[in-house]
C-alpha cells in the first residue's frame, strides 16, 4: 500500500513539475526577454498592481470572512457558502466582459485601460479565493477558545489579537498565496478592461503575437520568477509557526 | 382507384422526395478539416461555411481563432494543430513559410468601419454622419474633441490596428485636413488611452465605455452595431487601391508597416489533406464566396501569392 501511494504521489508531482520543466526548457533568454523597456514595465506593473489587489484582498476578505464564520449561524453559513461559490465560478473572460460594464460608464470614474481599473479587475479575479480559503481555515478554529478569553475578561478586540489572529495567521497566509497566484495570472479580467498598462499575462500574450514562442515564454518565466518570493515567504514564515 | 396503382404511386413519390434531399453517400470521406483563423473570422467559419461545408461535402470541420499573428507563430512553433489557415491580410501566411506552406490565396475582404454607440454624447453627430446628413470629413474633427472616447486595436499585433491607424492618415490627404490630424486623432501608434485587445474592444463599445471603436463590416454587423461606413480608398478592402493604401505607414516594434488592402487569405497547413484541400476548394468556390458576401465580405477573383506549383491541383483550378 505504501509503495502505491509512494508511486502516485511521485508520478503526481512529476506531472505537476512538467509544464515548468518545458518553460524552462523552451523558454528564449531570460535577459533579452527583459531587454525591452514594455516588458520592465510590464513586470513593475504586475507587481506594484499586485501588492495593492492582495492589500485589498486582505483588507476586504479577513473581516469578511471572519463575520462569516463568527456571525452567521450554521444555516445562513451554509447559504452564504452556496452564493460565494458563484463568483468563484465565473469564468475570468466573463468576468472581464461584465466588467466593461461596471468599469465603464456605471463607475464614477472610467476605470478601462488605467491602474486602477487593472487592480479591480485583478481584486475581481482573486477575491471569492480569499474569502473562500480563510473562511475555511477558520471554521477549523474552535470557537471554545475565543469564548474562554472572554470568559477571562478580554475585550472582542484583544480576543482577535491575542487568541484568533495567532490561530489563524497560517490560514489567511495560505489564502494569500491563493490570492496572489489568482492576481499575477490574471488574464481574463484584464485583457478586456485593462489592456494597459499591460501587466505580465497581457504582455506575454502580446509578445506571443508579436515575436512567437520562446520570446512569449522567456517573459512567462521571468513571471514565474518575479512572483514566486511572496507564496515562499508566507509558506516559509506561516508553515513553520503551525509546526 | 385499385390498391395496386395506390402502391405504385406511393412508392413513386417516395422515389422523387428522395431523389431531393442530399445524395445519400455509401462511405462518407474521412477526415477533418482542422481551420485555424484569425478571430474576426470566427462567426462566418464556424457558423456559415463550417456546417455548410460539412453538408457539402461530408468532411468534418473544427475551427480554432485568435489573432491572427499569434495563430500564425502559434502553428509555426507547432503549438497548435491545424491544416487550414485563413488569416486578414498576407503577412501571418509569410511566417508559415516556407516550411509549413509556399503559397496562399486572396479571396475576399471586409471594409473597415467605424462602429459607434448612438447612446454616447456624441450620438447625434455620429448618427447624423453615418446617415450621410453630415460629411464624413466632420467624422476625424469630431474625433478629436476633448473627452471623446475612441478605441482601435494595438498595430503592433492586430492588422485592423494597423489599417485603422493607416486610415486616418489617408483621410488627412483625402480629405485636405490639417497636417496634425492624425496625431491629434490618434496619438502614438500604442497610445494606451485608445489601444484595446480585440477580444475586449466592441464589447467596452457595447458597455458604453467607449464612443466608437474601428471594426470590420463583418464583425458590426454579426454584433448589431451602428457603423459609419468608409469609402474604398478609406475601407482597406479593395486590392486595386493597393496603390494609394501604401502610401501611408505605421511604425511598430518589428518595423514600419505599409498599407494594403486587409484581404482574408487562406492557404494550407503542413502535409496537404483531402478535408484541408476541400474546405479551401469550397470556400473559393461559389457556394463559399456567396456565404461570405452574405456575411458581409467583399469577395474578388482569387489572387494567388508564392508559388504557383505548390498550390493543390483543386485548388489551382479555382484560381483560373
Amino acid at each position: 500500500m505504501n509503495r502505491i501511494v509512494t508511486g502516485i504521489g511521485t508520478l503526481v508531482l512529476v506531472l505537476l513539475f512538467l509544464p515548468l520543466a518545458v518553460l524552462v526548457a523552451h523558454a528564449g533568454s531570460l535577459t533579452a526577454a527583459l531587454s525591452s523597456a514594455e516588458n520592465r514595465m510590464a513586470l513593475y506593473t504586475t507587481l506594484t498592481s499586485g501588492i495593492l489587489a492582495l492589500a485589498v484582498d486582505m483588507l476586504l476578505g479577513v473581516p469578511l470572512s471572519w463575520f462569516l464564520s463568527r456571525r452567521l449561524s450554521p444555516g445562513w453559513q451554509r447559504f452564504w457558502g452556496t452564493c460565494l461559490i458563484i463568483p468563484m465560478l465565473m469564468p475570468p473572460l466573463v468576468l472581464g466582459l461584465v466588467l466593461a460594464y461596471l468599469a465603464g460608464p456605471a463607475s464614477p470614474v472610467m476605470l478601462t485601460n488605467t491602474f486602477l481599473g487593472l487592480v479591480v479587475a485583478e481584486v475581481y479575479e482573486s477575491l471569492p479565493f480569499f474569502v473562500f480559503a480563510a473562511w475555511g481555515y477558520l471554521r477549523t478554529i474552535p470557537r471554545s477558545l475565543e469564548e474562554d478569553a472572554w470568559a477571562l475578561g478580554k475585550t472582542p478586540r484583544e480576543t482577535f489579537r491575542y487568541v484568533l489572529w495567532p490561530l489563524a495567521a497560517t490560514g489567511f497566509a495560505v489564502a494569500g498565496a491563493m490570492a496572489w497566484a489568482r492576481i499575477v495570472g490574471a488574464f481574463g479580467g484584464p485583457i478586456v478592461v485593462a489592456y494597459h498598462p499591460s501587466a505580465l499575462p497581457v504582455q506575454i500574450w502580446i509578445i506571443l503575437q508579436e515575436q512567437g514562442l520562446p520570446a512569449a515564454l522567456g517573459l512567462a518565466l521571468w513571471l514565474m520568477v518575479a512572483v514566486l518570493p511572496l507564496p515562499v515567504w508566507l509558506n516559509w514564515r506561516y508553515g513553520r509557526a503551525e509546526r | 382507384m385499385k390498391p395496386i396503382i395506390w402502391i405504385a404511386t406511393s412508392l413513386g413519390v417516395t422515389a422523387l422526395l428522395a431523389g431531393c434531399g442530399p445524395k445519400p453517400s455509401a462511405t462518407p470521406p474521412h477526415g477533418k478539416a482542422n481551420v485555424a483563423y484569425a478571430g474576426s473570422l470566427a462567426e462566418v467559419n464556424d457558423q456559415v461555411i463550417g456546417p455548410n461545408f460539412s453538408q457539402a461535402t461530408g468532411y468534418q470541420y473544427l475551427g480554432q481563432g485568435g489573432g491572427s499573428f499569434g495563430m500564425a507563430q502559434k502553428l509555426a512553433s507547432h503549438t497548435i494543430n491545424a491544416n487550414v489557415f485563413e488569416s486578414v491580410g498576407y503577412a501571418p501566411i509569410q511566417i508559415l513559410e516556407p516550411k509549413l506552406t509556399r503559397w496562399a490565396v486572396s479571396f475576399a475582404s471586409s471594409p473597415l468601419v467605424i462602429a459607434f454607440n448612438p447612446k454616447s454624447r456624441y450620438g447625434p453627430e455620429l448618427t447624423a454622419i453615418q446617415h450621410g446628413k453630415k460629411p464624413l470629413k466632420d467624422l476625424f474633427r469630431l474625433m478629436q474633441s476633448p473627452g471623446f472616447r475612441l478605441g482601435r486595436t494595438n498595430p503592433g499585433t492586430d492588422p485592423q490596428g494597423q489599417a485603422f491607424y493607416m486610415m486616418v492618415e489617408l483621410a488627412q490627404k483625402h480629405f485636405h485636413l490639417p497636417p496634425d490630424t492624425t496625431e491629434k486623432v490618434l496619438g502614438a501608434p500604442d497610445n494606451p488611452h485608445q489601444v484595446y485587445s480585440e477580444e475586449g474592444i466592441l464589447t467596452l463599445l457595447q458597455s458604453g465605455s467607449l464612443d466608437a471603436a474601428s471594426a470590420f463590416l463583418s464583425e458590426a454587423q454579426q454584433r448589431h452595431l451602428d457603423y459609419i461606413p468608409l469609402p474604398r480608398t478609406l475601407n482597406f478592402a479593395d486590392p486595386s487601391e493597393n496603390a494609394w493604401y501604401h502610401q501611408a505607414s505605421v511604425k511598430t516594434p518589428s518595423g514600419v508597416v505599409h498599407g494594403s488592402a486587409l484581404t482574408i487569405d487562406i492557404t494550407t497547413v503542413g502535409k496537404v489533406t483531402p478535408a484541408a484541400q476541400s474546405f479551401i476548394h469550397f470556400v473559393l468556390g461559389p457556394r463559399g464566396r456567396a456565404l461570405m458576401q452574405k456575411a458581409g465580405y467583399t469577395t474578388f477573383p482569387a489572387h494567388l501569392y508564392g508559388t504557383r506549383s505548390a498550390v493543390p491541383k483543386k485548388i489551382r483550378a479555382e484560381l483560373s
